[in-house]
């Protein structure tokens, strides 16, 4: 199996390279809190103090993270494991959350999507979006905020570029990956039929 | 703004729609985001000033989370009731590995088992061939023994390492074998000379009979994959004495109790029935007994927590 890039992210963490540092936190905070919040009620407090434990868990284990997996695929493992050990302590039982990413029926589930109103579009219509968050979420590096930054923020390629601090041939560059790299985990995620639906 | 230089086609129109209809994703509260920024950090920082110091840390170790890729190779259906010969623990789950079986890590993991009164960890990539609670043959890979009676006996293509009551790692390469001690001695039988090593020496041998002998550290990143390897600890009813010995065995330290309140917390009894990597055991066991530790060469030193 070949190794995931964030393979030389953490390599180079372990080293201790403050960049690597930031770049690891900047890229997987967010991503990270937005997947513990619906899964412990949308409590910011404790998906605050999970999303803590989980990242401090992973940092002590980073060395052991070969690369499998994305890194927040396995930061996602950890989070779980937090969000139970969670409830266990409170003597409580975890909010009963019904969400895309932990259900194997998301296709079927966003089957009629773009169909004639029916009673149950809206609800759908959710789902869609959040299926499009949780996908921006889990590209690689800053594809996300770029493909957000473009499309829902409105700016230009220069504009990126100078956020990312890149030049301008670059950020062109990373939008056609970003685009890319989304159309490929949508599909993966919908079916493969996405580019049907009416958006 | 759009970009007008931007060449889009049906499939990038169809992308800005999709992420436009989802909208903005959630923002993150920025207090929140600083606050867990400075906590990962100090953590982070804590791991590698810990790593550079000791050298040895396996925090990559994640031994519980690892999965040990192992296959059991029965040679025979030879004997019908074949001796049993290890009783599997650690790592291993319980598996039974009877005489002749051959017993296989994938690269990449690491595997721990008890055998016969040693407890024996392997690399990944290794493969090894039990012949008796006493005996095995080193295939490939590598091998540490961590025996407190003598007379394991390792045999590898290039000769056979006889223990006397110790920690050593036997590694073999396609023409030559290393054999690492940390404690005790073990004998080298190689081209029909024994070769005595000792605590802190290294043997390094060529399949044409020749020898070389180093002295090593005893602990250090070489060491890193037998903490890697080192079984699951748990803590229940163990005292904190116990679970700081188990640790610092298994990393080549020793441990130092600088004051009266850590001496006076080691035969505390601890609690706890998840089962731990020995980093996570120490750093728990310590923490319950508001301690702490920091290293220093290699000791390990304890303090009261402040």
């Amino acid at each position: 199996m070949a190794e995931h890039p964030d393979r030389f992210l953490a390599a180079r963490m372990v080293r201790g390279d403050e960049g690597a540092f930031g770049e690891f936190f900047e890229s997987h905070f967010a991503p990270l809190f937005r997947f513990a919040m619906p899964r412990v009620g949308n409590d910011a407090q404790v998906a605050e103090d999970v999303v803590q434990a989980t990242l401090c868990r992973a940092v002590r284990k980073l060395a052991s993270y070969r690369g499998e997996a994305a890194l927040l695929t396995w930061l996602c493992t950890f989070c779980r494991h937090e969000i139970s050990t969670h409830f266990e302590k409170a003597s409580r039982v975890p909010p009963m959350v019904d969400l895309l990413d932990d259900i194997p029926e998301v296709r079927a589930a966003l089957e009629s999507l773009g169909a004639a109103e029916r009673p149950e579009a809206a609800l759908r219509r959710n789902e869609t979006s959040r299926l499009v968050q949780l996908v921006l979420d889990r590209l690689p590096g800053r594809y996300g905020d770029a493909l957000e930054w473009k499309y829902i923020d409105g700016l230009s390629v220069a504009e990126i570029a100078a956020r990312l601090n890149i030049g301008v041939k670059a950020a062109e560059s990373m939008l056609t990956r970003a685009r890319a790299a989304f159309r490929d985990a949508f599909t993966a995620a919908y079916g493969g039929r996405w580019s049907e639906a009416e958006v | 703004m759009m970009d007008d230089t931007d060449n889009t086609n049906s499939s990038d129109d169809a992308i800005a729609a999709l992420v436009r209809l989802a909208g903005r994703r959630p923002p993150v509260p920025e207090d929140a985001a600083r606050r867990v920024r400075e906590a990962v950090h100090d953590e982070w920082m804590q791991t590698i000033s810990r790593r550079r110091r000791t050298r040895w840390i396996g925090s990559a170790s994640a031994v519980a989370a690892a999965a040990v890729m192992i296959v059991v190779l029965r040679m025979t259906p030879a004997a019908p009731t074949p001796q049993r010969v290890v009783v599997a623990g650690g790592q291993t789950n319980g598996a039974v590995i009877y005489a002749n079986d051959a017993y296989e890590v994938a690269n990449g993991n690491t595997a721990s088992l008890a055998w016969g009164n040693a407890i024996l960890r392997l690399d990944g990539g290794t493969r090894i061939r039990i012949a008796s609670p006493t005996e095995l043959s080193l295939e490939r890979g590598a091998v540490y023994v961590d025996s407190k009676h003598s007379g394991v006996l390792i045999r590898t293509p290039i000769g056979s390492v006889r223990d006397i009551g110790t920690q050593f790692e036997v590694r073999l390469a396609e023409d030559r074998m290393r054999v690492r001690v940390r404690e005790g001695r073990v004998d080298l039988q190689h081209g029909g000379a024994t070769h005595s090593a000792a605590a802190g020496t290294e043997l390094d041998a060529d399949a044409r009979g020749g020898v070389t002998e180093h002295s090593i550290a005893k602990n250090g990143a070489e060491w890193d994959w037998v903490v890697r390897a080192a079984p699951p600890i748990h803590l229940d009813g163990r005292t904190l004495a116990e679970v700081v010995a188990a640790v610092t065995r298994d990393e080549g330290v020793t441990a130092v109790w600088s004051d009266a309140a850590a001496r006076n917390a080691a035969s505390m009894r601890l609690h706890g029935d998840v089962p731990l990597t020995p980093e996570e055991a120490l750093d728990t066991a310590l923490v319950a007994s508001g301690l702490t530790s920091r290293t220093d060469g290699d000791r390990l030193i304890i303090t009261r927590r402040k």
